[in-house]
């Protein structure tokens, strides 16, 4: 993948891997990359990515264990979001073509990313309140319906709520 | 917050009192009393009375049955509402699935002809309100569960005989004798007569153990298709390296704590969920093998032979084997099992 520099929106400190500085990286279209030397390497390479400040935290602390995340220090990463993958529930086919589903949780606001290649394809946003886990609209394509009713499933067993639809 | 001791019948309090019971007091979340001077216990039988000789005969059939205290780690607990059809009165249990068959055969053996008796064994802890809410709320972990020595109470707290002091459970001493295997005062005669130990297991190597099932079940990840599975199974095929059902899975991250914080989420997985689950959690399918095979060597020391059929058939299938004098030793299983096992470095 290249990237030329008017791509680039904002580079920030995302935090240490093996002494080597972890920079996140935003483009202009809202994809996010950490960037740094891993062990052994002597140039800088993409380590993971993601459509999301948090997914990509999430995807390379799953990868790189010894990563030290920066204190507070990036503005993106600073929002305390939990991340959870919930690819499992994915066919095996929609798995081999790089999809993925996240569940970004923000206080109470709870967000389902459905994504290929770490970029964003849907969105559906939820709420916890009143001891449920609320959805407004549900906009995706059908191949995904089991994946996001496994993890919001997941999400809400996990939270220890119910889901409820609003009409 | 419900007060500890809400939620106990009357009746139960007043039986408690009266009755004869063969039993182990039981320590939960570090709390020891259910109600008044009620510990908690789980019961093996209730009796209306037991004579003198009565006890000796009570003894002389723990010791017959092989009869031990339980570890907790190797059982299921979970909280119940038990709706009683003699006393048409609800208690709140603790409902504990695992206990050696050895507490059937005591319960069956004292059946008849001393007072009241459910038609079956159910291996039980009754609890109160406030602890099944928080059972509920924060779940169980089996390591805060201590059983104490087996004792015969003449009333809740009157002990008249501890039948098994010293030794705590089948688990501690399989670890000692295993860790004195080959030292020259191995503990080996005190092992409990259901714990067979084939001649040679003093070369006994879990890795080796845990290796040789890979080859077997999948060519150490080679293969690993497998057809789906009926009975208890429900349809669902074995998983990963390992050949394990998502049944074992499921039991063994739950029955281990550290497996159990990190991937509570796996518990409500099946099938291919849990296929594909295992694939993304990198070093899982190791953890639980080795959890799993762990338990087995608690079951059934360390017998290759058993070990090979219980990965296959259970560990009620192996005891249930056992006692109908199969002969395991050819079972296909065990078989390439032993082969595989022979063959590792």
């Amino acid at each position: 993948m290249q990237l030329t520099p008017n791509e680039i929106d904002s580079v920030e400190d995302m935090g240490v891997l093996d002494g080597n500085p972890i920079k996140l990286l935003r483009t202009k279209g809202g994809f996010f990359m950490a960037i740094g030397k891993p062990r052994g390497k002597y140039r800088d390479e993409a380590l993971a990515a993601g459509s999301h400040p948090a997914i990509v935290k999430y995807n390379l602390e799953r990868a790189y264990p010894n990563f030290q995340p920066a204190m507070m220090k990036s503005e993106l990463l600073s929002d305390n979001s939990k991340v959870e993958r919930h690819s499992h529930f994915l066919s095996d086919s929609l798995r081999k073509s790089g999809h993925d589903v996240y569940s970004v949780q923000n206080g109470d606001r709870v967000e389902f990313q459905i994504t290929k290649q770490n970029t964003k394809l849907y969105s559906v946003e939820s709420q916890l309140k009143d001891g449920a886990l609320t959805f407004d609209k549900m906009k995706i394509g059908k191949e995904f319906t089991r994946a996001l009713a496994g993890a919001t499933a997941e999400k809400a067993l996990q939270c220890g709520v119910k889901i409820k639809i609003q009409k | 917050m419900v007060k500890q001791g809400v939620g106990i019948p009357t009746d139960y309090k007043k039986e408690a009192h009266n009755k004869f019971d063969v039993l182990w007091k039981v320590k939960i979340k570090g709390r020891k009393t259910l109600v008044d001077d009620i510990p908690f216990h789980c019961s093996l039988r209730v009796f209306d009375n037991l004579k003198k000789e009565d006890i000796e005969k009570v003894k002389e059939k723990i010791k017959e049955y092989g009869i031990h205290t339980p570890d907790s780690k190797s059982l299921h607990f979970k909280p119940i509402l038990f709706h009683s059809k003699h006393t048409h009165e609800d208690y709140y249990m603790l409902k504990i699935d695992g206990m050696s068959e050895a507490c059937d055969k005591f319960f069956h053996h004292f059946k008849e002809g001393y007072g009241f008796s459910h038609p079956k064994f159910m291996a039980h802890i009754t609890i109160d309100k406030a602890l099944y809410d928080e059972i509920n709320k924060d779940g169980l972990e089996p390591e805060e569960i201590e059983f104490d020595d087996l004792t015969i109470e003449n009333g809740a707290s009157n002990t008249i005989d501890t039948l098994e002091k010293g030794l705590k459970h089948i688990g501690a001493a399989i670890g000692i004798a295993a860790g004195l295997a080959g030292s020259p005062t191995s503990t080996t005669a005190q092992k409990p007569p259901q714990q067979s130990t084939q001649p040679g297991a003093s070369q006994y190597d879990s890795k080796k153990m845990l290796s040789s099932i890979a080859q077997v079940e999948s060519s150490k990840g080679k293969n690993t298709q497998y057809p789906a599975v009926g009975g208890i199974h429900h349809g669902e095929s074995a998983v990963g390296k390992y050949g394990l059902m998502p049944n074992t899975i499921r039991e063994t991250i739950h029955m281990n704590r550290d497996l159990s914080a990190k991937h509570k989420k796996a518990l409500n997985l099946k099938g291919d969920d849990m296929r594909r689950y295992i694939q993304d959690n990198p070093g899982l399918d190791d953890a639980i093998a080795q959890k799993h095979l762990q338990r087995l060597e608690h079951h059934f020391g360390q017998n290759t032979s058993k070990i090979g059929y219980a990965w296959f058939e259970g560990i009620r299938g192996t005891y249930n084997a056992d006692k109908n004098k199969k002969d395991i030793e050819n079972h296909w299983h065990v078989k390439r099992i032993k082969d595989a096992y022979s063959k590792e470095k």
